[in-house]
């Protein structure tokens, strides 16, 4: 684990409200796919660190795309190339990576954000992966050999949509709908994104018996297993999301 | 400027090599914090609420930020005391520290039990008993907000402990004064406070409060007037040393406790912003005290 300051190299608004941030981090601790960092955003009358997920990462740099929601992000927004930023990590356990053959990886709204790295560590498998937005869409781009499919309840919201790979399929409705339409056959499936989405992933994954990785949010004091401010609800009683999650097999969980 | 200054100092007996100490529930058992300092630097270490029996806690969300402070309503989840002891006490045993006992409990009995788990038990320097637990027999009223009811579970508490029994006080009453003289008469060997005070947090946009439980206890820099004042109107008022806790983030912030009349102080809500916050706290102390030419913390205690 790492806590340290570093270097914005820049942070830029890549769809309303929702930014991405790159980070010098030369001497981070590399994290693995669903881990996350705690951003310090030591300002104002804030004082707790803002759990952000790891998007992307190089042995030199690391990529932060997170969505202005309240004070501790907009701070963050507020950032610019040469400002530093204290942060500490990797933190959390990650995904748990098998040798698959064919995979869905499905991701809500600012769910996405650690797919991308969980896609940059799979993409031998044959991955499909299922995108859920709102009224935006963000780092569609990233997922440049997978079929790539796409909900949203705006349809007009795609219309800039730009994928070189071209294995778009832009659809009105919910990510479930569009996983249900699938004849597809699925080893694995992992999903990051709003509780309802991650409810009715589990009905479906347990309904066709696929195991699921879900990746869970809550709010958070210290990240390190600590405060027991973050739990999640397990047949076994209350389990800490910031040491024991964020990702949870969906049939160990209560959602 | 002076080269040579003495932070350690004396609570019940117990010698601290400085007086800054982990509030209970905001260090986990130590361990956590291991990675980033080194917990021998620590005065002491107060590890976070152990009941007799494993408590569940509250649902989530369990914590909301305000300005300058958090709530939280963790309601003092832990696996109870017989894990205490045989998985964290042998690891906090390791430093050259004083390791501080939070007990908690339900009702009188429930605090005389978790204190009977720890008799035989080497390796306590000294126990904080938490009666800011809503008392079950008293439709969950806090036992520490009423004097005969905190006199009385001090009282009950204190035989059968082998290390001297700090008693932590609830802000969330009238007059702090009335309790901590009761506890006092009680045979407590010293008081610790604040606690958090009863606060919460409403989502406007969603209609509802953030918490889960409504209401959550209120810490961080936010409080530190209020915790300021009842260390000083408490230590006009007891013989007994008291260790000053609250909003705590700098080492000018504990000098202020110990100037209010505080013979030690426990940093909490700081650890989260910061997990190295103790020990920057201990170098800042040490750097006012050479500028201000004071060699020893002794000399500046209850001073005002
Ligand atoms: C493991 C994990 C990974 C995450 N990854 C990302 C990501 O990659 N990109 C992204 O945009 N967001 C991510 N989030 C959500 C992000 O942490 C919150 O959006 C952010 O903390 C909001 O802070 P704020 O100050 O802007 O909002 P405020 O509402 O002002 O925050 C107040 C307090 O509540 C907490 N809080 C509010 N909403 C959430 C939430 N949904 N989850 C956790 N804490 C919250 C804040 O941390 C802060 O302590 C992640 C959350 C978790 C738990
Ligand atoms: C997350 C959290 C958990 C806490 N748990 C306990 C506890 O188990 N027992 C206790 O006596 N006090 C508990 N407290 C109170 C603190 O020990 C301390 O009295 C209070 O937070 C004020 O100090 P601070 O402002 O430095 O945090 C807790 C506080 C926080 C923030
Ligand atoms: S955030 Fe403190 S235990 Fe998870």
């Amino acid at each position: 684990m790492t806590y340290e300051k570093v270097t914005i190299l820049s942070n830029q608004e890549i769809s309303p409200t929702v930014f991405e941030m790159i980070l010098q981090t030369p001497n981070f601790e590399m994290g693995k796919p669903g881990q996350f960092v705690m951003v310090y955003p030591n300002h104002g009358g804030m004082l707790l660190p803002r759990p952000i997920s790891i998007c992307r990462q190089t042995k030199n740099i690391t990529m932060l795309v997170y969505k202005i929601l309240g004070d501790g992000t907009r701070y963050m927004s507020t950032l610019k190339q040469g400002d530093s930023l204290l942060i500490m990590g990797p933190i959390g356990n990650s995904f748990e990576i098998k040798p698959h053959k064919k995979v869905a990886l499905v991701g809500g709204g600012i769910g996405i954000p650690p797919m991308v790295f969980l896609y940059d560590t799979i993409k031998s498998q044959e991955v499909d992966v299922f995108l859920g937005f709102k009224d935006t869409h963000f780092l569609t781009t990233l997922f440049t050999d997978a079929n790539l499919h796409i909900v949203t309840e705006d349809l007009t919201a795609l219309k800039s949509l730009q994928n070189p790979s071209g294995n778009i399929y832009p659809k009105n409705g919910n990510v479930l709908d569009l996983l249900e339409s699938q004849s597809q056959q699925y080893d694995e499936i992992y999903a990051c994104g709003p509780n309802p989405m991650l409810k009715a992933l589990c009905k479906y994954a347990d309904k066709k018996n696929i195991p699921l990785q879900i990746s869970l949010e809550e709010r958070m004091a210290c990240g390190l297993g600590a405060c027991v401010c973050c739990v999640a609800n397990t047949p076994q009683g209350y389990v800490k999301i910031c040491c024991d999650g964020p990702v949870f097999y969906s049939d160990k969980v209560v959602l | 400027m002076v080269d040579n200054v003495n932070l350690s100092v004396d609570i019940a007996g117990v010698l601290l090599k400085n007086p800054v100490i982990t509030a209970s529930g905001t260090f986990g058992s130590g361990k956590e914090y291991s990675q980033f300092i080194d917990l021998n630097e620590l005065g002491g270490i107060t590890v976070k609420g152990v009941s007799h029996e494993p408590w569940t806690g509250n649902p989530p969300p369990r914590v909301a930020e305000t300005y300058g402070g958090m709530l939280n309503s963790v309601g003092l989840q832990n696996p109870g005391a017989a894990a205490f002891i045989s998985e964290d006490l042998p690891f906090l045993r390791k430093y050259d520290t004083k390791v501080i006992v939070n007990l908690c409990g339900h009702s009188l009995d429930e605090y005389i039990a978790v204190a009977k788990d720890f008799s035989g038990v080497f390796g306590v320097d000294l126990f904080e008993l938490n009666i800011s637990c809503p008392n079950i027999d008293k439709g969950g009223m806090s036992f520490g907000t009423d004097a005969a009811t905190a006199e009385k579970v001090t009282a009950a508490v204190k035989p059968h402990l082998n290390a001297p029994l700090i008693v932590k006080l609830s802000p969330n009453v009238t007059e702090i004064v009335a309790i901590a003289k009761a506890v006092e008469s009680g045979g407590a060997d010293g008081v610790s406070l604040i606690n958090t005070l009863v606060g919460t947090k409403i989502d406007i946009y969603n209609r509802k409060p953030v918490l889960a439980n409504v209401f959550g206890g209120l810490s961080g820099p936010a409080i530190k007037p209020i915790a300021v004042r009842m260390v000083y109107q408490v230590y006009k008022n007891v013989k007994i040393p008291i260790i000053g806790m609250g909003g705590i983030m700098t080492g000018e912030d504990a000098i202020e406790f110990i100037m209010a009349g505080a013979t030690a102080v426990s940093v909490g809500t700081a650890n989260f912003l910061n997990p190295k916050a103790t020990v920057n706290i201990i170098e800042e102390m040490q750097n006012f005290m050479r500028n201000q030419k004071i060699t020893n913390i002794n000399e500046i205690r209850g001073i005002i």
